[in-house]
């Protein structure tokens, strides 16, 4: 058998960088259609009102606008958007707005200063209501928001394992803690849009979208506009970041398709940072009562957790974080019982729907957080509590009696690894003499699983070209992970080619028919996996060409080294490059094959991360000395590009534990709504993150592929909550609220929360 | 985020601009356009006439009086940052201007622009304060007045200049003894502070302390100095203690409010924090500088 390079498993630079960089690539705000008009949005400016009247005269009236909508004038602005149940948001408000931000009227003008000029001259008259900012206030049900739904809690749940509640009485002790995170605003650096222009001439609709999956997009707009899902075609050109918002309906994507038909004119409409802030899904606002029930010796026994998720003024993608908070609750630790029950409650905020980790990190900072709280009052490590907890390679296939299986990995050894890595014993020395000169250092650990995949499909079509080179086409679309590169690497392996011969796009629903999209660390285990099986299929259908062309029987052919020759019969071959020539020649249609690979098996990464952080107790600073991290990341694609993934997933992390914090006040206004005010990480913030690898090949995939989208933040909120409670472990620190900025440290080591 | 309809004219006279100013009620002047920029962008500002004075040679001038520096109201942060004659006339511009913003900001920002904005919480109103800066206006009706710092700031985002008036020149007196410092504490780099604290003290030869000022930002709605505060430590030894005694002392005179960054607590100690070691870091240096 002939040797071809791998190109799976090496390090190389992403195959999209040089346009990027150059400034070449092409945003949906760079799409500009002829006779375009641009669309701004009225807002509303109030958390919950009733909309008495609004006055458009004025702004339809303004030179270069051509239309005033509101939802009076258009029924189906008024009906509800795809996807989202028990109730659906409408594309415009029609006599009640839920929460600030929510669109109440669209002006199309020329360009977006006219529309935003529109925009300003509509007058809406509200009437106020009673607003909603809390969770638990909500779930009173005082006020509901929605009486269709009946209550605000419109998800409950509850999940029992082994005997549930009743198992703290098994307990040495108890401990009881309320944990908070606050919300945050994800911020992909592009906010959100979307471009489209109809053909009255052939009925359909071309759009542009900056959106995590090109083919649900395409069901909703056919939806929405009442044209057949064939006459939409929908492509995401580079996407500037996702993080999981710009997956799912939003009121923009409704209203610029379905005007775009009904003016048959293109309609492009870009959101601004101010609309990112006010009108993109947040996540994370949760409030869980917990209790942790262990042995004298820190043996976990029992989990019982009642939590609330401030879920905003509609589903959203709530209910999913919430139940994924359930399942990701154990971590990487054994727990034999357990009750949990959520809640998802509406509130007059913008809708929670999944972002980056969506429920894996909620879930795990309380195991975390726990497990800390525990050690600290039965006295023992917080390292050997961890260690007697950590489920042990023999133990797999683990339940975890909240729905999934674990099945590869060793925790303990990695945990192991990573405290040799930091050696813990000479930390507490420096950390002992550092106290002594009024320096406070502080160490956080943490254990994680990252659960990927594990339902539904993703197809990759492939494709000869004319000059020889593979088109990949997959749903899989790509907001910057690198997918060009990835399965591009992937599939040179299977063609025997080299990857420059490789053309892979990615979210273009006329190039695929199916496919569900980027999110959930999905598209290496799902896209990847396909990707091999197209290409064993495309090179079968080659065989069979190169049978033809070169006239012998198919048996015969021998695929070798990015050759079909004839066995026995060397000297006579056919690269990629010739079988496309001859086939041209004989006048075939390109050779052409698509897979998919469906499976409803996650996948099951982990990792062990620490935190070594300085404390300046009199500004409330926290700095993060050292930050270091074992990896499991299954067989690896691209060494440069999952280190990537797992170091910007944990600087996301490090800004929701440290800066990033979306504050409302008691109207329900929010206050953080520029980079000012609401503080991303930047790369002063960000410190060196060491990434040290323990790979095992996940047994549930064919390549062993494994999820690393969100390895990085799920642990890394907690540990740093983690580490500066252990800088003031003389004074019992206690941190019940994420992100502990410099202001709620001060408060906290002010207001008696130590001891 | 784009701005409502506006007038845009680009004097090259000083008389041009003053002629600009007084024809309209709600002008603006656009200088770098850090704060008025993303102001109207957002709506916040919305000003129906921008006299842009970025093209006037005379607001660009760095002149050296003699006991005064002059700087023209158009010197950019990046000109502060790095121009050896500013650095020789007050260190401690160089050394506030790495604290703000960044390296894009300060080359397009002005010392103009970010004193008639008047933020309580940047940094060059604090230098204005402590180093007794005199502001030179220009206006069409009432020709040219100066106006000492401590009568120029009045509250949030406003100064004592009216509408029609132009800042034009900063006169800065040159620090001939002691040495100084400015601290800040701002949670991500680039970000406005939630405090600052700037020093200058200098020595008589027994330690003791000869002047010392010392004005804090952040903390209020102008920033903050107190004259008589600052005379009651003429005389004393300098110490550690003394520092601290100071610090404690400023913090309990200042009256911060509480805000979604910093409660008004947090701000006294940070107040407290960043004052006490600005003191001593600039007594250090001042011993230093006289060989002690």
């Amino acid at each position: 058998m002939a040797v071809h390079e791998s190109w799976i498993g090496k390090s190389l630079p992403r195959v999209e960088d040089r346009a990027l960089i150059q400034g070449q690539g092409q945003y949906v705000s760079d799409i500009r259609f002829d006779g375009q008009w641009v669309m701004a949005l009225v807002r509303s400016p109030h958390a919950h009102a009733r909309i008495t009247r609004i006055d458009t005269e004025a702004a339809a009236a303004l030179e270069g606008v051509h239309a005033v909508i509101t939802a009076k004038d258009m029924e189906a602005l008024r009906r509800g958007l795809p996807d989202s149940t028990p109730i659906a948001p409408p594309a415009l408000a029609y006599d009640e707005v839920f929460y600030v931000g929510e669109p109440v009227a669209a002006v199309l003008a020329d360009s977006r200063y006219l529309a935003e000029d529109g925009a300003d001259l509509v007058q809406v008259h509200y009437e106020a209501l009673p607003v909603l900012t809390s969770a638990e206030q909500a779930a009173k049900d005082e006020v509901v928001l929605h009486p269709s739904v009946g209550s605000n809690i419109f998800d409950a749940f509850h999940m029992t394992s082994g005997d549930g509640r009743d198992a703290l009485q098994q307990a040495d002790h108890v401990i009881r803690a309320t944990l908070q995170m606050g919300r945050v605003s994800p911020q992909p650096m592009e906010p959100r849009a979307i471009a489209a222009s109809y053909n009255p001439a052939d009925g359909t609709l071309l759009v542009y979208h900056a959106t995590q999956s090109v083919h649900r997009a395409q069901e909703r707009i056919a939806q929405i506009t009442g044209l057949d899902k064939e006459k939409v075609r929908v492509i995401a050109p580079e996407v500037g970041g996702g993080f999981g918002v710009k997956n799912g309906s939003y009121p923009e994507e409704a209203l610029v398709t379905y005007l775009a038909k009904h003016f048959k004119r293109p309609i492009k409409w870009a959101g601004d940072r101010f609309e990112e802030f006010l009108s993109t899904s947040q996540e994370r606002e949760q409030t869980h009562h917990v209790e942790l029930g262990v042995k004298q010796d820190g043996t976990i026994i029992a989990l019982v957790d009642t939590y609330y998720q401030d879920n905003g003024a509609y589903p959203g993608g709530g209910a999913m974080v919430s139940r994924n908070t359930a399942r990701n609750l154990p971590g990487p630790y054994r727990i034999p019982h357990m009750h949990i029950e959520g809640y998802t409650v509406f509130t007059n905020k913008v809708a929670q729907r999944p972002y980056r980790g969506a429920g894996r990190p909620q879930g795990h900072y309380i195991i975390e957080r726990m497990l800390d709280r525990a050690a600290d009052e039965l006295g023992l490590d917080r390292v050997d509590i961890r260690t007697r907890n950590l489920i042990r390679p023999d133990e797999f296939p683990h339940r975890t009696g909240t729905d999934s299986v674990y099945d590869s990995g060793d925790y303990p050894a990695a945990f192991a690894e990573l405290l040799s890595l930091i050696d813990v014993p000479a930390f507490r020395r420096r950390q002992r003499e550092a106290r002594q000169q009024g320096i406070r250092l502080g160490l956080g650990l943490s254990n994680s699983v990252e659960i990927s995949a594990g339902f539904g499909f993703e197809g990759v079509r492939l494709t000869l070209m004319d000059d020889g080179r593979v088109m990949l086409a997959t749903g899989a679309t790509g907001q910057g992970q690198g997918h060009r590169t990835a399965l591009a690497q992937i599939a040179a392996d299977a063609l025997h080619v080299s990857i420059d011969r490789i053309m892979v796009v990615e979210g273009d629903t006329a190039r695929i028919d199916k496919g569900i999209g980027t999110f959930g660390s999905r598209t290496i285990i799902m896209a990847g996996n396909a990707a091999t099986m197209a290409s064993e299929g495309f090179v079968e259908k080659a065989k069979n060409m190169a049978a033809q062309l070169l006239e012998a029987a198919v048996d015969d052919v021998v695929f070798s080294d990015g050759r079909f020759s004839v066995q026995g019969v060397p000297s006579v071959s056919l690269d990629w490059r010739a079988l496309a020539e001859r086939m041209a020649e004989a006048g075939e249609d390109p050779l052409t094959h698509e897979d998919a690979f469906s499976s409803g098996t996650p996948t099951y990464g982990f990792g062990s991360h620490a935190a070594i952080v300085r404390v300046d107790e009199n500004t409330g600073e926290t700095r993060i000395e050292r930050y270091v991290i074992i990896h499991d990341t299954g067989k690896v694609v691209n060494p440069l590009l999952a280190n990537g993934q797992v170091i910007g997933g944990t600087v996301q992390g490090l800004g929701s534990a440290l800066y990033e914090e979306m504050i409302f006040n008691e109207d329900g206004q929010p206050l953080t709504t520029s980079f000012l005010d609401y503080r991303l990480p930047g790369a002063a913030e960000s410190p060196d993150i060491e990434i040290h690898h323990r790979d095992y090949p996940a047994p549930g995939n064919p390549a062993g592929y494994k999820g690393v989208g969100e390895a990085g933040i799920i642990p890394s909120q907690a540990i740093i909550l983690s580490a500066v409670e252990d800088a003031f472990s003389d004074r019992r620190l206690k941190l019940d609220f994420a992100p502990v900025t410099p202001t709620r440290l001060f408060q906290a080591l002010t207001r008696g929360e130590t001891e | 985020m784009k701005p409502p309809v506006f007038e845009y004219v680009r004097p090259a006279s000083l008389a041009e601009a003053l002629d600009a100013l007084a024809s309209s009620e709600d002008a603006k002047v656009l200088a770098g356009g850090q704060s008025l920029i993303p102001m109207m962008n957002m709506r916040l500002a919305r000003p129906g006439l921008l006299v842009d004075i970025n093209h006037i040679p005379e607001l660009t001038e760095i002149h050296d009086n003699g006991d005064t520096l002059h700087l023209g109201a158009l010197v950019r942060h990046y000109q502060l940052e790095t121009d050896a004659r500013i650095k020789a006339a007050f260190p401690l511009i160089p050394e506030a201007e790495r604290l703000i913003g960044h390296p894009a900001i300060r080359t397009r920002g002005t010392i103009g622009g970010s004193l008639s904005h008047a933020d309580p919480a940047a940094e060059l109103p604090v230098l204005a304060m402590l180093g007794e800066w005199n502001m030179t206006v220009h206006s069409r009706d009432g020709g040219a007045r100066t106006i000492p710092a401590e009568e120029f700031f009045m509250s949030y985002l406003m100064t004592t200049m009216g509408p029609d008036e132009l800042l034009t020149r900063i006169t800065v007196p040159k620090q001939l003894a002691g040495a100084s410092h400015i601290r800040e504490f701002a949670v991500r780099s680039g970000d406005f502070a939630l405090a600052i604290a700037a020093a200058m003290v200098s020595l008589n030869g027994d330690g003791s302390i000869a002047t010392v000022r010392f004005a804090l930002g952040g903390v209020g709605d102008v920033p903050w100095r107190n004259r008589e505060l600052e005379s009651s430590f003429v005389g004393t030894m300098g110490s550690d203690a003394l520092w601290r005694d100071i610090g404690r002392q400023a913090a309990l005179a200042i009256d911060p409010v509480d805000d979604m960054h910093a409660s008004a607590a947090h701000r006294r100690q940070l107040a407290e924090t960043l004052l006490t070691e600005s003191l001593h870091r600039a007594a250090e240096m001042a011993r230093e500088r006289s060989g002690r």
